[in-house]
């Protein structure tokens, strides 16, 4: 389970402080999946940054497992941060390596399960469309390739927390049910994910169980998947129509 | 909530991290390799230079202890006099003294400048030379013209060449008769340049300068072995300039790779946001970063140290005499003291290798002092 307690971040912003995260709590659950969504410049990457441990709150807390994870030295959230599979909105890719080297990043600290890794990094790119073994670097690949490439790095080690931004922004129809399904799995599998998301296709899934509205730092609203439809009723009544 | 994957226990690197680090300088190959030939170039100048000094010092030092306890020659007021042989078995007499011997040796100016040196094994009127390498027109079994001082053109053959192996004491050298020598050199044949003189106790070598100086009935200068050593240790200075010579270079060019190491750091900080936000931690990355500067930097270096290498101690200096001392004729193969040789290849290897390590691990350190977050956004 994880936990944000009472998160506030400021940043200095020249001579002026800017709270970026004011005051946002909330729950996830193991096997639950969360979808955070809010306008662009809402906060919600910032706050994904801060559960991944990438960036420490000003104050309160992010706590996994009864651990204030946040509070942790520099070494130990690093240590921590192996227990998150990251997918950053700009991707943060190894633009000349190909594909399934960027997959297996995660993996090659890792002094056992080579194998097993390489085999799971296949299996994944395949079942998200990629091909695994063209050697072209990725820096040459379409955005929504790298997209895919990006989800699955994020899922190769099968971390317990998921943290996912914008995974499905530049693909078709298809590949972004194939995006969910690799997500489901791990969902199924007993990770606890978060989608920070403005794809409709990503609000209508079925396998999201928790909500969550971000503006402007703050956590507005937080529900079921039912509230969504109130919260954003001309997109839906748009995707309705169809 | 567990993560089943474990990261490496306690100091060892895994090889996936040591696989993307050659595979990170595949991705950038001509900057690399111009890297390591400018590490290699470097090391290989700066190791040869340092082992020639090395070397040629303790060659030296070691022909100093090879030679005489003391040398013997007579003084005037003109400078160096002839003495004569018997001045030997006067001396033999003296206390302290275990054996004497005349020696008849001198430099001929030439064309072509020789060193003659009276060798007793070589029979009387024979007229037959032994020649090192380096004496132009040598060659066995043909004629060859000694120039005496009165520049007296002295008929001899030449019944063999030293081998390579006597370069450092011999090169250009001629082994001849005594009477032969003796008439080169312009001395009476019951004449000789100096006596060397073997000591019962090499400690007590000052003491016996005094003796030997009284034993005689005209005035002598009298050498010791240390005081030639001693004539070896002046050369201190040139050494040092030698030294720095060989330093500068390989510093400059080590410390200009270093900076542009850590000038370039910014991509290699994003790199390391990159790492970390795939779980990597900062020993992963600061082990990535090492190996791969190590991976180039041991392989220029150590190329570096082994060419040097053989190039002064096997090949006996010889390519690299020409261009250092302008010798342009065929140069000697020196015979080389590898003593001391370790400390030399480790001294420039430490020299080469800390900077460029030093400067490869800053990305890492300063990845270890700020958030993951702020090395992603890195300029």
């Amino acid at each position: 389970m994880v936990r944000a307690e009472r998160l506030i971040l400021d940043v200095k912003d020249g001579t002026a402080q800017r709270r970026l995260i004011d005051d946002v709590s909330f729950e996830l659950s193991v096997g639950e999946a969360a979808l955070l969504f809010g306008e662009s410049g809402a906060g919600k990457s910032t706050l994904l940054s801060i559960l991944a441990c990438l960036r420490r709150p000003t104050s309160g807390q992010v706590v996994a497992n009864g651990e204030p994870v946040s509070r942790f030295v520099a070494e130990h959230r690093d240590r921590w941060r192996r227990s998150v599979g990251y997918m950053h909105q700009r991707l943060h890719l190894f633009e000349e390596l190909d594909a399934l080297e960027n997959v297996l990043i995660p993996a090659l600290p890792l002094r056992s399960g080579v194998r097993e890794y390489q085999a799971r990094a296949r299996s994944l790119l395949e079942s998200l469309d990629v091909a695994a073994s063209s050697g072209t670097p990725v820096g040459r690949m379409s955005g929504g390739e790298r997209q895919r490439i990006a989800v699955a790095r994020a899922l190769l080690v099968r971390p317990p927390i998921l943290l996912l931004d914008e995974p499905t922004a530049h693909q078709d129809d298809a590949r972004c049910e194939r995006i969910l399904a690799a997500i489901d799995e791990a969902r199924h599998r007993g990770a606890a994910v978060m989608i920070a998301a403005h794809d409709p296709r990503v609000q209508a899934w079925p396998g999201i169980a928790k909500v969550l509205r971000i503006e402007n730092g703050r956590l507005i609203a937080a529900g079921s998947a039912a509230n969504l439809r109130d919260w954003v009723p001309e997109r839906h009544a748009h995707d309705s129509g169809t | 909530m567990v993560c089943r994957s474990r990261p490496c226990a306690g100091d060892a690197v895994s090889f996936g991290i040591f696989a993307l680090a050659c595979r990170r300088i595949t991705m950038q190959p001509v900057r690399h390799a111009l890297v390591a030939c400018a590490l290699l170039l470097a090391t290989t100048v700066a190791a040869a230079l340092l082992l020639i000094e090395t070397a040629v010092a303790r060659t030296a030092d070691r022909i100093a202890l090879a030679g005489p306890s003391l040398v013997v020659s007579r003084v005037d007021a003109g400078g160096w006099a002839a003495m004569p042989v018997s001045a030997a078995d006067v001396i033999a007499r003296i206390p302290g003294v275990r054996s004497s011997a005349a020696r008849v040796w001198g430099v001929l100016p030439g064309p072509p400048t020789l060193t003659i040196i009276a060798d007793p094994a070589l029979g009387g009127a024979s007229g037959e030379i032994i020649c090192g390498r380096g004496v132009p027109g040598a060659m066995a079994g043909a004629a060859f013209s000694i120039r005496a001082l009165d520049g007296a053109e002295l008929p001899a053959r030449v019944r063999s060449l030293l081998d390579e192996e006597t370069d450092t004491l011999a090169y250009d050298v001629a082994y001849a008769p005594a009477p032969l020598a003796s008439r080169a050199l312009l001395l009476d044949s019951d004449h000789a340049t100096d006596i060397a003189v073997e000591s019962v106790r090499p400690e007590e070598d000052d003491a016996l300068v005094r003796d030997l100086a009284a034993g005689l009935g005209y005035p002598v200068r009298v050498v010791t072995r240390a005081q030639m050593r001693g004539v070896w240790q002046t050369r201190a200075g040139m050494r040092g300039t030698l030294r720095l010579m060989a330093l500068t270079p390989a510093l400059l060019t080590v410390l200009l790779l270093a900076a542009a190491l850590a000038m370039g750091g910014s991509e290699s900080r994003r790199d390391a946001g990159k790492l970390k936000l795939a779980g990597w931690q900062t020993r992963d990355v600061a082990w990535l970063f090492a190996l791969q500067s190590m991976s180039i930097c041991t392989a220029s270096v150590g190329l570096g140290l082994v060419v040097a290498y053989v190039l002064v101690i096997p090949l006996g200096a010889g390519p690299l005499l020409g261009p250092l001392f302008g010798w342009t004729t065929s140069t000697p193969h020196l015979i080389l003291d590898a003593g001391g040789a370790v400390q030399v290849l480790l001294l420039v290897g430490g020299i080469m290798m800390v900077p460029i390590l030093g400067a490869s691990l800053l990305p890492a350190w300063r990845a270890a002092r700020i958030d993951p977050a702020d090395l992603l956004e890195a300029p």
